[in-house]
């Protein structure tokens, strides 16, 4: 029990950060596929009302992109 | 069917000994003026403490010898040990103390109760207390008529001691006359029959007359006129400390899980300090007698070696029980068992993944959802909606201004009788199953707890609204009529984009979805607020409108924001998207 702990101290200090960045990397990617599928949907649009809708949500994805 | 033909047969010999002996006749009527008096002082304790003895209470019962002092404390005050168990059961009922709290004041309260035994020995012999008791009457007559509660508190408290020491002193002159008649005494009895003899004795009358105070006295007087012997005197007093805990229990019979745990506590602890007593009774007496001369007690002084003896053993039958408070506490609980019958029972919570921590923490996400749905149906029954009408309806505002107001819905029954026990437990389980888990996963039970607690709290916010929401849709101001409309429009909202992201199957599209809601709901919520000032400055809407109308936005803003808060922990999936969202 008390090694299982000592070993898990070890990898926080040693890869939890590369563990972190991979993931941010990760959701930076997911995010900016995400981005790109909007654009592409606010082209094909064909109502006012989707088109404000898809323009709100690209703006919340890119803030959130921001966040990351 | 029993207790209306032994209420008939008790009054019938009553009456029979009250007409064909005057003796009996003095010391009854002494008995029926004790306990007027008691309930005078019980009564005016209740008008003149103003809330200082329940505040008391609920302050110092946090650990069991503290609860006990209080219980010694408030039980002398008052003189009535009954006063103290219905506050305690009254507290423990509405969670202000803990049952182990609520069992300390009651031990305690025990030994408060022997102070009564130690006034009517010190005060009530040795001096013609019904000469004070006159003066007592007259004035607390007086105050009793007075306008200012306090008063007439005071004046209940006179009257109360005032009958008390004349019902005393009519006990004491009724035995001195029956003493030149015939001699009690004479039906003394020593040994194991007298313990079981008198010890009944002293139980029937404690169960006839309702108060081991009243029986404390008639044994006082009785011992002090040589009525009776000394050891019978003691046996006596332990069957009214038995009887006084029966009278509790047969009260107790209707009453809820919480009474019926504080009246059993204090039946086992009255019961083993009485066997405990009869068990070593002779070397109490002796104990006692030895006591009594070290403290100046008069060795004929049999009154006051009483009181001393009914301290003793009740303070022996504290230390005796109270170690084993805790296990005491647990097998009360497990005993009693509230029972809700409306009460929403856990669908997912299993005993037997608790240990598993990817399954205990789906079982919490699954209740938890559970939880969320049953708020939801009372949040919009609160605002006298259906969630047919207004989910996933495209004309939303249109359902919710066309509502009809009839929903007979009281959104804090409904949490009391529904959803405080699911929460409840929740809380448990998800506590338990954290022992087993590493530190991600006790983070992700942490943010499941949190949801609970989002969904309680929003219930609560709503229970302040509700009232408004109702109150203002029958005013004939057509201005404040349509913001509490709004102030609906826009909680509806909040549940129906809820609801719409529940289907979506990216986790990138239900933050967005989210966080497009949170953005709604703060630019309402300015909007609102300007929008208020304009209805003050415009004279559309009065002072008190104004502010119901801000208290009830921010109600309003809040329940939104927590209902927010809870969708963002229970649909994300992915931890690092959820991480974006959640506001720790």
């Amino acid at each position: 029990m008390k090694i299982g702990k000592v070993l898990e101290g070890i990898e926080k200090l040693f890869f939890s950060d590369i563990n972190d960045e991979k993931k941010q990397e990760k959701l930076k990617e997911k995010l900016l596929k995400k981005i790109e599928e909007t654009k592409i949907e606010i082209k094909n649009s064909s109502t006012d009302e989707e088109l404000r809708d898809l323009k709100a949500k690209l703006y919340i994805l890119k803030k959130l992109l921001e966040r990351v | 069917m029993l207790k209306k033909y032994y209420h008939y047969f008790f009054l019938l010999t009553l009456a029979v000994i009250v007409f064909y002996s005057s003796d009996f006749k003095v010391i009854i009527a002494g008995i029926a003026i004790f306990l007027v008096g008691m309930i005078f002082m019980e009564d005016g304790f209740k008008l003149f403490s103003g809330g200082v003895l329940e505040r008391a209470l609920h302050v110092s019962t946090d650990t069991v010898p503290k609860a006990v002092a209080i219980g010694i404390i408030a039980t002398s005050i008052v003189q009535s040990s009954s006063l103290i168990s219905i506050i305690i059961i009254s507290f423990l009922s509405a969670e202000l103390i803990t049952l182990s709290g609520a069992i300390g004041v009651i031990f305690g309260s025990n030994i408060g109760s022997t102070t009564t035994a130690w006034i009517i020995s010190s005060l009530g012999l040795e001096i013609d207390i019904a000469t004070y008791a006159m003066p007592m009457i007259i004035f607390g007559a007086v105050f009793v008529f007075s306008d200012t509660k306090s008063y007439q508190g005071v004046g209940k408290i006179l009257l109360g001691l005032g009958f008390v020491f004349l019902g005393i002193d009519y006990m004491k002159d009724g035995f001195e006359v029956l003493q030149g008649r015939f001699d009690l005494s004479k039906y003394a009895l020593e040994g194991y029959l007298g313990v079981l003899v008198y010890i009944s004795f002293g139980l029937i009358a404690t169960v006839i007359m309702q108060s081991s105070a009243a029986t404390m006295a008639l044994i006082i007087t009785a011992l002090a006129t040589n009525q009776i012997i000394f050891v019978n005197a003691l046996e006596l007093a332990i069957g009214a400390n038995v009887g006084t805990t029966i009278t509790a229990i047969l009260g107790a019979i209707s009453s809820n899980a919480n009474g019926k745990r504080v009246a059993l506590a204090h039946f086992i602890f009255n019961f083993t300090a009485a066997v405990v007593a009869v068990v070593f009774l002779y070397q109490l007496m002796d104990f006692t007698t030895f006591l009594a001369s070290k403290i100046g007690i008069a060795d004929h002084d049999y009154g006051m070696k009483l009181a001393l003896f009914h301290t003793v053993f009740n303070t022996m039958g504290v230390l005796i029980i109270s170690p084993f408070t805790k296990k005491f506490v647990k097998y009360l609980e497990m005993l009693f068992i509230e029972v809700n019958l409306y009460a929403l029972k856990p669908l997912y919570l299993d005993n037997v993944v608790i240990n598993v921590p990817d399954a205990a923490i789906e079982s919490i996400k699954k209740e938890t959802i559970h939880l969320y749905d049953s708020a939801i149906e009372a949040i919009s029954h609160s605002m006298f909606l259906h969630r047919h009408a207004f989910i996933k309806n495209p004309d939303l505002v249109g359902a919710v201004k066309n509502s009809d107001m009839s929903i007979d819905a009281d959104i804090s029954k409904f949490y009391t009788d529904k959803v405080k026990t699911l929460y409840g437990e929740i809380i448990h389980y998800a506590t338990l199953s954290q022992e087993n888990m590493n530190e991600e996963n006790q983070n992700r039970v942490y943010d499941l707890k949190l949801a609970s607690r989002e969904i309680v709290e929003a219930m609560k916010n709503m229970r302040d609204l509700q009232r408004n929401i109702f109150y203002y849709s029958k005013s004939k101001n057509s201005y404040i009529k349509e913001e509490y409309n709004n102030l609906r429009v826009y909680i509806a909202k909040t549940i129906d984009t809820i609801e719409k992201l529940k289907e979506h199957v990216d986790d990138l599209d239900v933050i967005t979805s989210i966080e497009l809601l949170k953005d709604g709901i703060k630019g309402l919520d300015s909007i609102k607020n300007s929008r208020i000032d304009t209805l003050i400055r415009e004279n559309k809407i009065d002072s008190k409108m104004a502010t119901s109308l801000i208290n009830d936005s921010a109600f309003a803003y809040d329940v939104s924001q927590k209902l927010i808060q809870v969708a963002t922990i229970l649909w994300i999936k992915d931890k690092d998207i959820r991480t974006l969202g959640v506001q720790k």
